[in-house]
């Protein structure tokens, strides 16, 4: 995930993304995605869970999701996604997500949202809840069909306005494919209607319930020119000084060196967004990034959920650090490694489709949006320009003191 | 009281017990209304003690009407693939089909056919079966054994609102 606002301008969530680097610096796990139940109520032919109506057999308990969370405080774990299937299907959801707050840690939800009413929405407020994610996917016909339950996106909607008129901050999130792709730019005036925040697009993920749909996903053409409608918002909102919508985009690391390299040739300034991806690069894995499951299954990523580190049973999140921090040591191969592309180390592929493609998570992104694209003159002495923390830092081997 | 939609909910979130211990619970149910109302007059089964709210009568026919497509829930859960369940808005059966006017005997009796035929029918399905899902219209994804729990518990929480009208009409002291 890459915020491109916060990181190349000041956007909503530059602070946390400032505290995710810092937590990273010290060695600490940056941010953690949380699938606390595979239980969910939508059947969405695309989850990437394959989530379904019942509980895997070895969720973690009750007792066991408190101590995790009190651990996650006392690492002063910056940012946690909770996460699911949908959690508020979890009996203890709201005691998951108090003693997250109460311990500091800023909280957003990923819910469908067919469980949100009046009360659930102030709570919610009143918790502090950082952001409430979910996804809308187009038209009501077609997103229904999508997740497999009608009514749904009406529900979604009207919980999103609710969502707004108690002070939630809302994000809106779809996948990106070849067949959401005809709604996006309708998608993006809604959100703006709704006043939701943010934005998510996540390129179709080819594992759980579209494992194999790899001719699903859009082309690179396609993924260039929401780059240049996202490049050209940015800016008409700099130039406004108005605050505009973040845009998150999963699972495309290379969207944001193309993204720097169109800004570059605008004259902006980006290096201080340099700056931070040489700390935590386009794609997060290896960097404290962390996704678990709801049986403590911990993953480098949480699209690859048979890519598995150890579970929350046996290993410590500081040991899990430990760990991804050993594919943070390794380099990226084919079109994605050092010697093949100038932005190997701010980029890094994507990971997770690395590992999905090959069984290899070092292999290269074959779905890369640069390779073999103009002139990256600027762009690669800009990055040699910026500062590395990570790798002057003291700390830079996370677990190590 | 709850709502009938926070029930489900409720029933979609709750591990809390097997299955098949849900069977001799569902059994009961209609003895538990059947008691709750034993010895109220015509007058007090139609007397709204609670501004707004439904008369006795009218709660016992609603738990009965909403048993008959509980059970069709169920059974079409078990024997299709993947059904759609429609959502029913059980308030608007009231006026239409005038529940003040009813003879209570025979909805008390469809409701302890229906569910010992259900239960029965339960008993016999395997344990494989209780892990079958369906659609619902306005729920999303449920599961056999969270249809069975919300049926259950819709009966129950009707019933203690029939106890809190006798309360307030004087009959449980």
């Amino acid at each position: 995930m890459a915020h491109v606002r916060s990181l190349f301008f000041k956007g909503p969530l530059a602070d946390v993304e400032n505290k995710a680097i810092t937590a990273y610096k010290l060695g600490r796990p940056s941010d953690v995605i949380w699938n606390i139940t595979n239980r969910c109520n939508l059947l969405c032919d695309h989850c990437y869970m394959a989530a379904d109506a019942h509980t895997r057999p070895n969720e973690l308990s009750d007792e066991e999701t408190i101590a995790l969370v009190e651990q996650m405080g006392e690492r002063k774990l910056p940012a946690l996604f909770l996460s699911g299937g949908e959690p508020m299907m979890r009996k203890n959801f709201w005691e998951i997500l108090e003693t997250a707050r109460a311990a500091g840690i800023r909280v957003t939800v990923s819910t469908n949202c067919t469980f949100m009413d009046r009360e659930a929405a102030k709570r919610l407020r009143v918790d502090g809840i950082d952001w409430i994610a979910t996804s809308l996917y187009g038209p009501a016909a077609f997103h229904d069909a999508m997740v497999g339950v009608p009514g749904t996106r009406d529900r979604v909607v009207a919980a999103i306005k609710l969502l707004r008129e108690e002070g939630v901050n809302v994000a809106i999130k779809t996948a990106i494919s070849k067949a959401t792709w005809p709604y996006v730019y309708d998608l993006i005036q809604e959100a703006r209607e709704l006043d939701v925040g943010l934005l998510y697009f996540c390129d179709l993920i080819t594992s759980g319930r579209s494992e194999g749909e790899d001719d699903g996903r859009i082309t690179p053409e396609q993924w260039r020119e929401l780059a240049d409608y996202i490049i050209d918002d940015l800016l008409a909102g700099q130039e406004a000084g108005v605050k505009g919508l973040e845009w998150d985009i999963g699972a495309m690391p290379s969207f944001i060196p193309y993204v720097a390299e169109r800004l570059i040739e605008r004259g902006v300034d980006v290096s201080n967004g340099l700056e931070r991806l040489k700390t935590i690069s386009a794609c997060p894995v290896g960097k404290g990034h962390m996704n678990i499951n709801s049986e403590g299954g911990i993953m480098p990523c949480q699209f690859a959920q048979d890519w598995t580190i150890g579970t929350t049973r046996e290993m410590t999140l500081q040991q899990a650090v430990g760990e991804l921090y050993k594919l943070d040591q390794q380099e990226a191969k084919g079109v994605c490694a050092p010697e093949a592309c100038e932005y190997s180390r701010i980029c890094r592929g994507c990971r997770a489709k690395a590992w999905q493609r090959t069984g290899d998570p070092m292999a290269e992104d074959v779905t890369c949006l640069l390779h073999a694209s103009g002139d990256r003159t600027a762009l690669a002495e800009a990055i040699a320009d910026a500062p590395d923390f990570a790798r002057s830092a003291p700390c830079a081997a996370p677990g190590s003191c | 009281m709850a709502d009938d939609h926070t029930l489900a909910a409720e029933a979609q979130t709750d591990d809390s017990d097997l299955p098949s211990k849900f069977i001799e619970r569902y059994e009961r149910g209609a003895a538990l209304l059947r008691a709750a109302i034993a010895d109220m007059t015509p007058e007090q089964l139609r007397a709204r003690p609670v501004p707004g709210k439904m008369s006795t009568i009218e709660v016992a026919c609603h738990i009965v009407d909403a048993d008959q497509f509980m059970a069709d829930r169920m059974k079409r859960t078990i024997a299709t693939d993947r059904p759609l369940l429609m959502g029913v808005n059980g308030i608007a059966y009231l006026e239409a089909l005038d529940y003040a006017e009813r003879d209570l005997e025979l909805d008390l009796r469809l409701l302890e056919v229906t569910r010992e035929q259900m239960a029965a029918d339960l008993r016999r399905i395997s344990t494989d079966a209780w892990q079958r899902d369906a659609v619902h219209s306005e729920m999303g994804l449920v599961t056999l054994r969270q249809l069975i729990l919300h049926t259950i518990r819709h009966l129950e929480r009707h019933v203690v609102a029939i106890h809190e009208k006798r309360a307030l009409l004087g009959l449980d002291r």
